[in-house]
């Protein structure tokens, strides 16, 4: 399971580095981040920094939904020429899809990414609707509209949570998705949590959900299954859980609408500004990012909720910087990986359940030893992760 | 299938037949065994009744056997059982019209006989079964049909080392977009070996050759093992359906062990209760099975 960078705001150094060091395979650049010339120098950055590197331009076509509402942020999105809003009751038409996907190909053809993401629309609310079969159709459409013979095209699913917790309606989708007649490569997979607040971190966001993770992880066991590689934006610390389950990759950013998806990321917020989020570190340990204070009190009480990885040093004297924080997470998520995951799923599903017993047991160290703050967040953030487990081999049939 | 008729009603109605002999009879169909022109056919009559008669029209009866003869006729492969000598034609036997057409005639028994003799082949039998059988249904679904009736009655295994196993039976084959030709309502096929999305009341908005790939895997473990991956001996019908539909099917390797594990994880995956679970088609199940050769 490879982890990818999420581009976003403000990258700075925070890709070339990663990619220099190795902590992360690869970059899905975001079209709402730079227009066509700047992504095009974005990657030959990327590139330079590791010429192994998969490089992936997310067109982010599904943000066209919030084209015209009141307060949208839609950045450079609309510097690029297919980015141009379809009613709906056009998209229903194949042609208009078969157009969308052709002027996306022509214009992000001209980039140098080393495999294609085809574009599609967001499932707001279940399979079972029109969003859902003009989203199938975008799918079937990907790989005809797309003919560049020498790079993989991965066809964007983009839903709300809420689509994944029908379980009859999402199943019904999945069997057409696996036996259409000219399929993509792969699937760009994207689970959006609702409106929620963008800096919300991913243990307080809507994703995490037993019901939304285990169908996420159904959704890459099912795609791998069949013979797709699935790459999940915005997968942050699921990286691992989706990896057993058959994922390719998972990306991360560095702020927390990198970490965790939300079409609110396209609308501004009622209150702009407001202090930066407080610098964390992933503990592997404990499945979460601490406070640097807290990492220092945790360390004493438990020395392994240090990761033992080289950016632990960067933590040792003070705050570390923002490019630091990002190294530090994909280092960790990578380790994770390689920790977990194995060839068969069961022996990787039985390891990600000891890491989840694992995460317990260490919370239930610190709060014997008097550290309890949050302690009722965690006690549910932990109870869906476990749950999620259980949920996916419920699903998987395993 | 009702009025059959007697071996001597059907000599007389075909002379050119010879040491006819009355091997079998299912649904809609009735096989005799007979010589024509020096060389042993078996041969189908299908019993069409008059319009009046309800449950089952003469149209469907006649489209049905068409469809079979055309889907066999269209199957470029020898896994499949092939047409014989004589072309479909209607024939009146004792005032009543019936369809007759002949096969080959396939020396050999059906796996069903074998399991019911208790044989237990070894991994190198079941993986040229599942070779066989796999490659019938691929070569079915290569010209967009499913064979809903795969079964062990529907398999003989014939001691030719060219063509083992050989798949019949395309009775209730279906074509994929094509036109409903079972009007009775309930799901095609041996209720044993239906696949759990066929009893959903949509099921026909969900038939795909996956479909195929599930009755596969079940006629796969039960010549295996003996015995069915759900059913019980003995059960009423209800609970059987319930099962396919409900419960978790026994693991192979919990009743072969002998058998390498990538194998039993192959067939298993056949029998998984959600077509997306399964092999997408027959050449990717094929694929699978030539790196475990």
């Amino acid at each position: 399971m490879k982890v990818y960078a999420q581009h976003g705001h403000q990258p700075s150094d925070k890709i070339t580095s990663g990619l220099q060091e190795k902590v992360v395979s690869g970059v899905i650049f975001s079209t709402r981040y730079a227009d066509p010339q700047r992504m095009q120098e974005r990657i030959a950055e990327a590139q330079a920094a590791r010429r192994d590197a998969d490089v992936l331009v997310d067109p982010e076509f599904y943000a066209t939904r919030q084209m015209g509402t009141p307060n949208c942020q839609l950045g450079y999105l609309e510097d690029w020429d297919y980015f141009k809003a379809q009613r709906r009751r056009d998209l229903v038409r194949s042609e208009v899809v078969e157009r969308v996907l052709q002027n996306t190909f022509m214009e992000v053809s001209k980039l140098d990414v080393s495999a294609h993401i085809a574009p599609n629309i967001y499932i707001s609310q279940s399979f079972d609707s029109m969003e859902a079969g003009i989203s199938l159709n975008f799918i079937a459409g990907a790989k005809a509209a797309f003919q560049d013979k020498k790079k993989p095209v991965y066809a964007t699913l983009a839903v709300d949570r809420r689509t994944l917790l029908n379980t009859t309606d999402f199943k019904a989708f999945l069997n057409d998705l696996t036996v259409l007649d000219n399929p993509p490569d792969g699937y760009y997979v994207v689970v959006g949590g609702g409106l929620i607040n963008e800096r919300t971190d991913l243990a307080h966001s809507e994703v995490v959900d037993a019901n939304v993770i285990s169908g996420w992880m159904l959704l890459n066991f099912i795609l791998s299954q069949n013979g797709f590689r699935v790459i999940n934006g915005y997968a942050d610390i699921l990286t691992p859980f989706l990896g057993v389950a058959g994922g390719h990759a998972g990306a991360t950013g560095w702020w927390s609408n990198l970490r965790v998806f939300s079409m609110g990321r396209y609308i501004k917020p009622e209150k702009a500004g407001g202090a930066l989020p407080i610098t964390r570190y992933l503990s592997k340990l404990l499945l979460n990012r601490v406070k640097v204070d807290e990492l220092l009190a945790y360390s004493r009480v438990l020395p392994a909720v240090l990761n033992r990885l080289p950016h632990d040093k960067d933590y040792a004297g003070g705050m570390p910087t923002r490019t630091v924080e990002a190294l530090q997470t994909w280092e960790a998520l990578q380790s994770l990986n390689d920790d977990i995951i194995e060839k068969d799923v069961e022996s990787s599903l039985k390891n990600l359940s000891e890491q989840v017993a694992r995460v317990k047991a260490a919370y239930a160290q610190l709060q014997g030893r008097g550290i309890s703050e949050g302690v009722e967040t965690i006690t549910e953030y932990l109870d869906q992760l476990s749950g999620a487990v259980d949920g996916f081999r419920r699903l998987a049939e395993l | 299938m009702e009025h059959i008729p007697s071996v001597d009603d059907l000599q007389r109605a075909r002379p050119d037949l010879g040491q006819v002999e009355f091997v079998a009879s299912g649904g809609f169909k009735a096989v005799f065994k007979a010589t024509l022109r020096g060389r042993v056919e078996a041969v189908k009559i299908a019993y069409v009744p008059p319009d009046a008669e309800e449950d089952t029209s003469r149209e469907e009866i006649v489209a049905r056997v068409k469809r079979e003869i055309d889907t066999l006729r269209m199957c470029r492969t020898n896994r499949l059982v092939s047409l014989g000598s004589i072309d479909l034609q209607m024939i009146t036997i004792g005032g009543r019209d019936y369809l007759l057409y002949s096969e080959e005639f396939l020396t050999g028994e059906t796996l069903r006989v074998r399991i019911r003799n208790g044989h237990r082949p070894d991994f190198e039998e079941l993986v040229l079964l599942t070779r066989c059988l796999i490659e019938a249904l691929d070569a079915i679904a290569q010209i967009g049909h499913i064979h809903r009736d795969v079964k062990p009655g529907n398999i003989v295994a014939t001691g030719d080392p060219e063509r083992p196993f050989v798949l019949l039976d395309l009775g209730i084959a279906y074509k994929i977009h094509g036109t409903e030709l079972t009007a009775r309502g309930g799901p095609p096929g041996t209720l044993l070996y239906i696949a759990p999305e066929l009893f959903r009341p949509d099921y026909k908005s969900a038939l795909d050759i996956r479909s195929d790939v599930y009755s596969a895997g079940v006629t796969i473990f039960e010549y295996a093992t003996g015995a069915h991956p759900l059913a019980r001996s003995g059960e009423s019908e209800y609970t059987t359906v319930y099962r396919i539909v409900n419960q978790p099917p026994t693991k192979l390797a919990t009743l072969r062990p002998d058998l390498p594990e990538v194998f039993c994880r192959l067939v298993d995956r056949c029998v998984k209760k959600f077509p997306a679970l399964r092999y997408p088609n027959p050449r990717a199940l094929l694929q699978e099975l030539e790196e475990i050769e």
